[in-house]
């Protein structure tokens, strides 16, 4: 089965055929999917994608954008390590907690939510927290879940297809 | 096919199947098409609705290399028992799943995008299969293709159902008009037959007695009423012509009858006339040689009385005897010479009269005959002057009706004297001249007068012609003249004449005239 859904994501990912077939890979072309599905409250410029916590993550993903554009628009990588200041995070229109990830208060979350971040975590369970998307492995198929209210709150549009798609906690009934 | 040539009722049922057929085929065709597109534009419509939600649910399991969640979505179109095969592509036209319960061989060529019928047949109601071609796109990003293929039974079977109803339907509506027609003729056209066979019967029996009856009081009812009302017009007519026909036969004898009086009582009229005309002339012509006569008597008288008185006297001498005696011999042959004429004039007039009320065939000389005839008019023609040349053989003896000659001659100088000259006439001049051959005789009697105009002289031998009825004319002179030419004489008469040339008639008669002829005045 894994096979079949690697052999589907190279026929379809062909874009990201550079990147080797691996979590990592999937990952980083999951993150350009959520940005078509999700729509800021600012017009967006340049996405700018903070990896916290792992560069070598966010350098392979800032080569694979190098030659061609993240849904439509240049890509700005920012790595933030663990201990760098919580303003860094506010710039970012996506914040993806790769390895360690900072202790989230109310007042990070707030903050971040109102510069409208959009927070993805590895860990499932932190959807349940602060986090809108978090990761999780099912059936061998990297999966996720959707927090809608964090989405709301963060005046992040997300697109009907996509909750349909996705496991959706927290739904507040509100799409696009 | 000759309409006209069937009956009414034939031909009305005809029209109104013919008319309800049009309407019916008309109708049908426009239904058919309509709602062969609409079934055709409903068809296509739920078929795009159904891919682009199908688009819709799989746009995100495809951004997210799911094909599970694909799959699971197609899975969805098992309940629609249309689609042949669904299949999802990659943008470089791969195909990554499929939903093909007939396992049928994957398309090659997926565009055009959009809906479109494919492989129709050549009937209007085999439209092939209906093939779908979405882009699966979000937020501009081109993520695959759907395709879709459906077969078209149900449009198909919805266009054989609806041919099959409307068949019956037409069917259905055609026996109805038919039934409809034989009512509505039977109704409408009955009456009129009724009456077409009435009028037939009228026609071939002469029976005016019939009448044709009609219970509502329509249109129909008016026409009867008319039909009824020219049948009675009709009898009452035919009833009474009969005895119209004969009181009219008998009104026409009566006046054919009066007519005949009257023409006997002109032609009388003329005869009279005639002898009028010859007693004046007679008269006139006696009174001359008589008034010599008398004179002479008279100086006879006188003379003799006078010889008596001197012989009484003793006072006669001989030379006075001598000279008296003279005087009364020369009186007395003067007054014989005067009888003697007076005794002739009578003589001829006599004979005209005579021969004209005895119509008997005699042999006679024309020339002198003649003579006798102008004589009578002596007078008369000697008032206006007119100067009579009569030419022609002294000698030639003819066996006719001489009273006829005299009453045709009386009759043109009659017309001369009266029509032909007025006072602007100069040297009025009448000749009469005839010659003979061995069988006929041509006589022509020409006068200087006025002549006729052409219209008169069209009519001028017809009955009660005459420009001068006022003056007395009774229109029958040479109507008479005519008939006793032709039919007494058996002879012919032309006239020509022009106005201010006088006139020619022609007579051609024959000289010797057979024994058995008709008696005309009879």
């Amino acid at each position: 089965m894994k096979k079949v859904c690697i052999t589907a994501f190279f026929s379809l990912f062909y874009t990201v055929s550079l990147l080797a077939v691996s979590e990592e890979s999937i990952k980083a072309a999951y993150l350009e999917r959520f940005t078509m599905f999700i729509q800021w409250p600012k017009p967006v410029d340049t996405y700018n994608v903070c990896i916290y916590d792992d560069s070598t993550f966010a350098k392979a993903l800032q080569k694979s954008y190098s030659s061609r554009l993240f849904n439509n628009h240049p890509l700005k990588v920012i790595t933030l390590n663990a201990g760098d200041p919580s303003e860094e995070m506010m710039k970012c229109h996506i914040l993806y907690f790769r390895g360690s990830k900072p202790h989230q208060n109310e007042n990070l979350l707030s903050n971040l939510r109102k510069n409208n971040v959009l927070l993805i975590s590895d860990d499932d369970d932190d959807a349940r927290r602060g986090a809108m998307i978090g990761f999780y492995l099912d059936n061998n198929m990297f999966r996720f879940v959707i927090n809608q209210r964090n989405l709301e709150n963060a005046n992040l549009t997300v697109s009907y297809k996509l909750l349909n798609f996705a496991t959706v906690i927290e739904p507040t009934g509100g799409s696009k | 096919m000759r309409l006209h040539n069937h009956s009414i009722t034939s031909q009305m049922i005809f029209l109104l199947i013919i008319t309800s057929l049009f309407i019916i085929i008309f109708g049908m065709l426009f239904q058919l098409w309509y709602s062969i597109n609409h079934e055709k534009r409903t068809y296509i419509h739920e078929s795009q609705l159904e891919a682009t939600l199908i688009v819709d649910l799989i746009t995100a399991p495809l951004a997210f290399f799911d094909l599970q969640g694909i799959n699971a979505n197609m899975h969805r179109l098992h309940k629609n028992k249309d689609i042949l095969m669904s299949v999802v592509y990659s943008p470089d036209h791969t195909s990554l799943t499929s939903f093909n319960p007939e396992n049928r061989p994957l398309p090659n060529d997926i565009f055009p995008l959009g809906t479109r019928f494919e492989n129709p047949s050549s009937f209007p109601w085999m439209l092939g299969s209906l093939k779908t071609t979405l882009e699966i796109k979000q937020n501009n990003q081109l993520l695959g293709y759907l395709y879709i293929e459906r077969e078209t039974d149900r449009i198909t079977s919805f266009i054989v159902d609806l041919l099959t109803a409307v068949t019956i339907f037409s069917i259905g509506l055609i026996l109805f008009v038919y039934v409809v027609s034989r009512i509505l003729s039977k109704k409408i056209l009955q009456p009129i037959l009724t009456l077409t066979e009435t009028a037939k019967e009228v026609a071939e029996n002469n029976n005016y007695s019939l009448r044709v009856t009609h219970n509502n009081q329509d249109e129909i009812a008016y026409l009867y009423n008319a039909f009824n009302h020219l049948l009675s017009e009709t009898e009452s007519l035919t009833s009474h012509l009969e005895s119209r026909v004969a009181a009219r036969t008998q009104e026409l004898q009566d006046s054919l009858e009066t007519l005949k009086k009257a023409q006997l009582q002109l032609v009388e009229s003329e005869k009279m006339a005639a002898l009028g005309n010859l007693v004046s002339g007679v008269a006139h012509e006696v009174n001359t040689p008589l008034g010599n006569a008398i004179t002479g008597g008279s100086i006879i008288v006188r003379e003799t009385q006078q010889l008596l008185r001197q012989m009484e006297e003793g006072t006669l001498k001989k030379s006075f005897m001598e000279q008296k005696l003279t005087v009364l011999n020369e009186t007395s042959h003067l007054l014989l010479k005067s009888i003697n004429h007076a005794a002739n004039l009578i003589r001829s007039f006599k004979r005209i009269s005579v021969d004209q009320s005895v119509e008997d065939k005699q042999e006679f000389n024309l020339y002198e005959y003649l003579e006798e005839i102008l004589l009578t008019f002596h007078n008369k023609l000697k008032k206006i002057p007119v100067t009579v040349n009569l030419e022609g053989d002294h000698a030639l003896i003819i066996k006719s009706y001489p009273g006829v000659y005299a009453q045709i001659i009386s009759n043109f100088i009659q017309n001369s004297l009266l029509h032909g000259f007025n006072e602007s006439t100069q040297n009025a001049t009448i000749t009469i001249h005839f010659e003979a051959d061995k069988h006929h005789l041509v006589l022509t009697y020409t006068d200087n007068g006025v002549g006729m105009d052409e219209k008169i002289k069209k009519i001028a031998f017809e009955p009660f012609t005459t420009t001068k009825r006022n003056a007395g004319g009774t229109g029958l002179g040479l109507n008479i003249v005519y008939n006793l030419i032709t039919q007494k004489l058996l002879g012919e008469i032309t006239i020509d004449t022009e106005r201010q040339t006088g006139v020619k008639f022609t007579l051609t008669l024959p000289i010797n005239l057979p024994d058995s002829t008709k008696d005309f005045i009879s």
